[in-house]
């Protein structure tokens, strides 16, 4: 089984699945750590599981993607203390720091109505309802993954799919410091594309509230999403 | 025999798909189930594995290429075999079509059953019998339809005639009870209630509503709304308009449990119940008290069809801050519904009846509903619970600022 260590997890009442806070964990080790998951949810000896988590900085390049949308090479962002990978998943260059919340949903989608598309939809229908409790009407763009508010882009969106399992997921910029993406175009966009939280209300924002909502609204949307008549059609 | 590899339809809303990445190469084996080829549809990168083992015959989309769904991405077979004839078929298929009916090589869905051994037996299902069970069951004068097989494909035999013979002549069993499994929307329905019903705290409050002028609002203006938006609002709609217009004006009503707190929301988002036959789903209508009648009437109309043809979005259903629920067509005179967490209310209505009413002294014929607001007494008090229906009771007694 997982080491858990000082890993938190919470069941959620009525629903059969479970949040993984990591706190801050390096790209690499939580990358493991889905990898794992991943193993055990196809083995069903786990269920679904959220993994929250925070990256110290680094930079992570979708598999066949164009090095062109990063600005600097890996050898210098080392030396500006950023991690680099390449790495499985959909979606383009990407830049995680602290203050950013990353969420990586381990879910079985052969429970979810195979439909990976209709998952991408509720991974977005979560973040944006998130967003709403904090007054921020975040919007999904069609043809352009993600969240956006105004033009601007809060929440980066990218899952991998392993025999119906998803892993990787989305980055939702809570406090990030949004120089720190001037390193690469993210997802092939201008880096000035990117707005948090923080930058909209124009004041600090409580990651812990924001994990907690995010959880809520993880749990709530999913389980509506079943009940909206999807459940094992495709 | 070669068997072909095809962009697979990952949901209902997929088109189309691009190669990635080759993970076999041409002339390579592989087993059943292994990943061959990745592919990427929006920002999702999918694994797609072999549908047999054999070897990888043929790369017939090379990386970077996007295929419509079904589109031929590779052939697999044995080393040799002509894939001249699937090459040249392929050839002819349209490479930048629409939706291509999807190839089935996903495993069937779980639901699907075998019949089995003692399974009982479908209604209008032919009964297979052995001679000799046959004669055995009549001499004992013995319905076989009453009589569970346990041979090939729940072919009677002999055993189980003399079983039934034992026990006494009659089956043990004749109508099994349907079994509504607690998966998929039960599961969610059963989950969801139970959990509001340990821990809300509920309390209800009634109220009959005079709804005499919105009936003659609706006769004289329904028309002349149906040529205005192209659909004549229902009594739901016009109280669906009330409801948003007096949550705008009640905001503490309009909240959610959520985070560490009690979450007053500015947006009025309308959940509605829609009865599917079996479960039901609340549909949200977002930002209902900015709409206009009409409008609203539309967006409850077209997220009801999606509803009951299976097809709403995530977005549907997400992040309602109250909810309405109607069973007054039903015949339904009063009731207490539950909250649809992690909502703080829920108002149900009744039936509209033509009752007598005492106005100043006289008794009146007047259309009366009740109104059942349920509330959890956690988030919200009494006081402006009871605030809330009286303006609701008011905006529907007087609706003239209905437009």
């Amino acid at each position: 089984m997982l080491a858990m260590g000082t890993v938190r997890i919470e069941s959620r009442p009525g629903t059969a699945w479970q949040v993984l806070n990591l706190g801050l964990e390096p790209f690499g080790v939580a990358l493991r750590r889905q990898e794992e998951l991943v193993h055990q949810r196809l083995l069903g000896i786990v269920p679904d599981t959220l993994i929250l988590v925070e990256h110290p900085p680094v930079v992570t390049l979708g598999r066949a993607k164009p090095r062109g949308n990063l600005l600097l090479d890996p050898a210098m962002l080392a030396a500006q203390g950023v991690e680099f990978f390449e790495i499985t998943r959909g979606g383009d260059a990407t830049y995680h720091a602290p203050g950013q919340l990353v969420g990586y949903p381990i879910f079985d989608l052969r429970q979810h109505g195979r439909d990976v598309l209709r998952f991408c939809r509720g991974m977005e229908a979560a973040l944006i309802a998130t967003l709403a409790e904090f007054g921020i009407a975040g919007e999904a763009v069609p043809g352009r993954a993600g969240v956006w508010v105004h033009g601007k882009k809060i929440a980066s969106l990218g899952i991998s799919v392993r025999r119906w399992i998803t892993f990787h997921g989305f980055a939702l910029n809570v406090t990030t410091d949004l120089a720190g993406f001037q390193v690469i175009r993210p997802c092939g966009e201008d880096p000035g594309i990117m707005t948090s939280m923080a930058a909209i209300l124009q004041r600090p924002v409580s990651m812990d509230e924001v994990r907690r909502i995010v959880a809520e609204r993880f749990a709530e949307t999913f389980s509506l999403m079943e009940a909206s008549g999807q459940t094992g059609a495709v | 025999m070669a068997t072909r590899i095809d962009m697979p339809q990952l949901g209902l809303t997929m088109e189309k798909g691009a190669i990635l990445q080759w993970i076999r190469a041409e002339g390579e084996q592989v087993t059943k189930g292994q990943p061959v080829v990745l592919i990427q549809t929006e920002k999702v990168e999918y694994e797609v594995e072999a549908p047999a083992a054999g070897t990888l015959l043929k790369v017939v989309a090379k990386e970077g290429e996007e295929l419509p769904v079904g589109g031929l991405m590779g052939i697999l077979g044995q080393p040799g075999e002509d894939v001249s004839a699937l090459l040249a078929a392929s050839a002819a298929e349209p490479r930048a079509a629409g939706p291509a009916p999807s190839k089935d090589n996903h495993e069937p869905p779980a639901t699907s059953q075998e019949p089995g051994a003692g399974t009982p037996r479908q209604p209008g299902e032919r009964i297979k019998i052995s001679p000799v069970a046959k004669k055995l069951a009549q001499e004992h004068g013995i319905d076989i339809a009453t009589i569970a097989g346990t041979g090939p494909e729940r072919r009677i035999v002999r055993e189980d005639v003399e079983r039934v013979i034992a026990a006494g002549g009659a089956a043990p069993t004749t109508a099994a009870p349907e079994v509504i499994p607690l998966s998929g929307i039960r599961k969610v329905i059963f989950d969801r209630m139970g959990q509001s019903w340990r821990e809300a705290a509920q309390v209800t409050l009634f109220a009959d509503a005079d709804m005499t002028e919105v009936v003659r609002l609706r006769q004289a203006k329904g028309a002349e709304w149906e040529r205005r938006f192209g659909i004549k609002p229902s009594y739901s709609d016009l109280i669906h308009m009330a409801v948003a217009r007096a949550l705008r004006e009640a905001p503490r009503i309009n909240c959610r449990l959520g985070g560490q707190g009690v979450r007053i929301r500015k947006e009025v988002n309308l959940a509605f119940a829609v009865d599917l036959g079996e479960g039901l789903v609340a549909a949200v209508i977002k930002n209902a008290d900015k709409k206009s009648v009409g409008d609203l009437a539309k967006a409850a109309q077209e997220l009801a069809g999606r509803a009951r043809s299976g097809r709403l979005a995530p977005d549907d259903v997400a992040d309602g801050t109250f909810t309405v629920t109607n069973l007054g067509g039903l015949g339904v005179e009063s009731f207490t519904p539950i909250i649809n967490p992690p909502q703080a209310g829920i108002l149900g209505i009744g039936r509209i009846m033509e009752k007598p009413v005492v106005l100043g002294g006289d008794i009146h014929i007047r259309s009366m509903m009740t109104l059942s607001l349920v509330f959890d007494h956690r988030l919200i008090d009494g006081a402006p619970a009871a605030k809330f229906l009286a303006k609701v009771k008011e905006l529907l007694e007087q609706p003239g600022w209905i437009g």
